[in-house]
């Protein structure tokens, strides 16, 4: 069979601004509010967001630079040149595990999602299938045509968070963000590392950047990309914590759902709004499943030279969804969550500070 | 022969496009659109039994526009009996024909004698928030006397109760200075906050229903400890600054002045300096217009507009105070939210006392308030006078 072929390959530093908010907006965001407001009092968390979001975001531009030093280089290639081959191709396996950890428990959160507030009935197994279907379906065609998909959902799913924002300006009391600066040290713990993981996806740039022709500007670009969610996540939790107060948001499974059901504006034309937002929140989250697959497969397939694309994905997407029906009930789905992010979080920090500082120090070019 | 084989099992997919699990014809489901919780009247030794109402929407009876529905009645209400709510609402199933759709549920109406036992009421709400198909935007309510018998009136104007009282609760809140509705996502955050709050009162009439005044509940165990009539409610919302639009009736020598509220505000300041025995300023902001007078004044001079808005901040200052007096030594209940204010800005001070606020030492009853009323009259209708003495 012919695949259709969308020019060349090759992208440029701006697919990589749009391609990391794509990636690290997902279900995360839907809980996030949670965590964060049952870790901290009144709206202190946002300001715990900036500070982890200022952390992501110097490592985003960390990587975003080692990547840059070796243009149209795979990562397997430019990181056996700092450490040796053995070594690097150990690293980028984990990388490829975390990645199919992550696609699957998007389509697991998803599943279970869409079964809470739109499919009754409908078997968890049979939404992550189809889901997954489409997915796949995604990923065996053109990587450009990924790219495109990032340019065209992202600004839709930004206008959707705004406008969740803007219609509950109306509930919103001011009174709920107080006090400010009251939460202790194990609070700020948590909160901080709560707000951490929420981050969890910009390692693609490790991967992507081999493919932009000119890297020179992809680090600027990756800042920006990365500010993108950082600024997105302070929004929706800033609204969930003046709509619900602090105990509430703490204690909703899904704040940020809720958030859009509780849009209702006045005269009746324009309720279940929720309806909409569902629909474009799968497509983030389809997005980010998209993108963990095709960096594995990117990956996968820099190890394994003459395998052909479709043979992995063949191998792949049945491990993805094995994973993905793993856990058994919600208290699991989060538990996978919650290692994945910390162990996701932690291994691409310390592999992009360590393959950094080797690189300085043997001078690596 | 591949091609065709690659064909025919493509196109057996197609099949499956018309499968689908959660597919209930519109004609199945039965729309509930309000709910009313009531004391069974069997009790059983042990455990409370509570009877659940639910009102479902009879398409048929609601007729197509211009045509009318006819003589059938466009709702339908259902009761059962049990311990659990959600058990209940299984029990009905058995009953109705349709399957039970919660997505256009307006409102729920909790019987006074379910809200008067102690921590009852918190309980009964736990399922309208679990449900993912409830929305936030669900109004609450407090009959007085059985809720199944405010959703059996029959009003004139519309024909569905459930509408009609969502209705009526928005309008005596817009209008008539009424208390505003309680939506369940409010309810909530009381339940959440441990504060004590306020709910919306209605008493059922044969063909109306009323909305009177408010039903006072104690935070830490969701009991209601009393009701506030309507005038007292109004001075609730003037200072907690909601209220909206009002009249306030005073005489000016022996005669009568309406005095309409247009705007209303109020500023709430705390002097924490002895927490125990706090001191709350509060300052209301009126303004508004003569719309009725009975006397022969000359309004269109300063000296009488003055007089006027003396005596209108007078009313207003009473009533208020009467109010703050029947919170602290009637209801030992802080209404006014005084301690959600103190939980937000002096949280450390709040930390030391929330637990003897309004129960136990009862630091709410100790503490003095004083209000203070601005008045301003921004016009006086048509007329200066309407008649001459």
């Amino acid at each position: 069979m012919k695949w259709f072929e969308y020019g060349n390959e090759k992208i440029s530093h701006r697919e990589i601004l749009v391609a990391i908010p794509s990636m690290v907006i997902a279900v995360g965001v839907l809980s996030l509010p949670r965590d964060l407001a049952a870790a901290t009092v009144g709206s202190d968390g946002w300001i715990l967001l900036v500070i982890s979001g200022g952390v992501i975001v110097f490592i985003t531009w960390l990587m975003a630079r080692l990547a840059t030093k070796f243009p149209r280089q795979s990562f397997l290639t430019y990181s056996s040149k700092i450490v040796t081959k053995p070594v690097a191709v150990v690293m980028t396996f984990i990388f490829i595990a975390i990645a199919i950890a992550l696609a699957a428990l998007e389509v697991r959160e998803i599943s279970d999602i869409s079964k809470q507030y739109l499919f009754d009935r409908t078997p968890v197994e049979i939404i992550s299938l189809s889901f997954l279907l489409v997915v796949v379906y995604a990923v065996s065609g053109s990587r450009a045509g990924i790219f495109r998909l990032n340019l065209m959902f992202l600004p839709i799913i930004l206008i959707i968070a705004i406008a969740v924002f803007v219609f509950n300006i109306g509930w919103f009391s001011l009174g709920n963000l107080l006090p400010v600066f009251e939460t202790d040290f194990t609070g700020v713990g948590r909160g901080l590392t709560t707000g951490l993981l929420s981050y969890m996806g910009f390692g693609i740039i490790l991967f992507y950047t081999s493919l932009v022709d000119n890297p020179a500007k992809v680090p600027r670009s990756a800042v920006i990309g990365m500010c993108i969610p950082v600024l997105l996540y302070i929004l929706i939790f800033i609204t969930c914590i003046g709509v619900f107060g602090n105990s509430v948001t703490s204690n909703l499974i899904f704040p940020t759902i809720e958030l859009a059901k509780e849009v209702d504006i006045p005269g009746g034309f324009f309720e279940r709004f929720e309806s909409i937002f569902f629909v474009i929140w799968i497509m983030a989250i389809f997005n980010t499943t998209v993108m963990a697959i095709d960096v594995a497969l990117l990956a996968l397939s820099s190890i394994f030279k003459n395998k052909s694309k479709m043979k992995i994905v063949c191998v792949l997407s049945p491990v993805v969804y094995l994973i993905a029906m793993y856990p058994e009930d919600l208290l699991d789905v989060s538990a996978l969550g919650g290692y994945l992010s910390y162990f996701a979080i932690s291994y691409t920090s310390i592999v992009t500070i360590l393959l950094s500082v080797i690189a300085k120090v043997r001078k690596v070019k | 022969m591949r091609r065709r084989l690659l064909l025919l099992v493509s196109s057996s997919f197609v099949l499956l496009l018309t499968g689908c699990w959660d597919q209930v014809d519109i004609e199945e489901r039965g729309f509930i659109i309000g709910s009313g919780i009531d004391m069974a009247d069997e009790q059983k030794k042990q455990g409370r039994v509570l009877t659940l109402t639910h009102q479902f929407v009879v398409p048929a009876g609601l007729g197509a526009p211009m045509q009318g529905g006819g003589d059938q009645k466009a709702f339908d209400n259902l009761s059962a009996s049990g311990e659990s709510m959600f058990e209940i609402s299984r029990k009905m199933t058995e009953q109705s024909s349709k399957l039970p759709f919660y997505r256009h549920e307006k409102i729920i109406v909790i019987s006074n004698e379910v809200a008067k036992l102690p921590y009852l009421f918190g309980e009964m709400m736990d399922i309208f928030l679990r449900n993912p198909e409830m929305r936030r935007s669900i109004k609450v309510a407090v009959a007085d006397g059985k809720a199944e018998d405010v959703l059996n009136t029959k009003p004139e104007s519309e024909k569905i109760p459930a509408i009609y009282l969502d209705s009526v609760m928005e309008n005596s809140f817009e209008n008539a200075s009424g208390m505003e509705p309680v939506k369940i996502g409010e309810v909530h955050e009381f339940l959440m906050g441990k504060m004590s709050y306020v709910l919306p009162r209605i008493i059922a009439r044969e063909k109306s229903v009323e909305s009177e005044g408010s039903a006072v509940f104690q935070g830490y165990n969701n009991q209601m400890i009393g009701t506030l009539n309507d005038a007292e409610t109004k001075a609730l919302n003037l200072i907690i600054g909601k209220a909206k639009q009002g009249i306030i009736n005073i005489s000016l020598n022996q005669k009568n002045i309406t005095y309409e509220m247009e705007e209303a505000k109020s500023k709430i300041k705390l002097d924490t300096n002895d927490i125990r025995h706090l001191d709350v300023y509060v300052d209301i902001n009126v303004s508004g217009v003569i719309s009725e007078t009975f006397g022969t004044e000359n309004l269109f001079q300063r000296s009488t507009f003055k007089e006027i808005e003396k005596h209108v901040s007078r009313e207003i200052e009473t009533k208020a105070e009467q109010t703050i007096k029947k919170a602290q030594q009637e209801l030992k209940t802080d209404i006014f939210g005084i301690g959600n204010m103190l939980k937000e800005r002096h949280y450390d001070q709040w930390q030391q006392i929330h637990d003897n606020w309004d129960r136990g030492a009862n630091y709410f009853s100790q503490s003095t308030f004083h209000v203070n009323t601005t008045t301003r009259i921004r016009t006086t209708g048509n007329v200066n006078k309407s008649k001459n003495e």
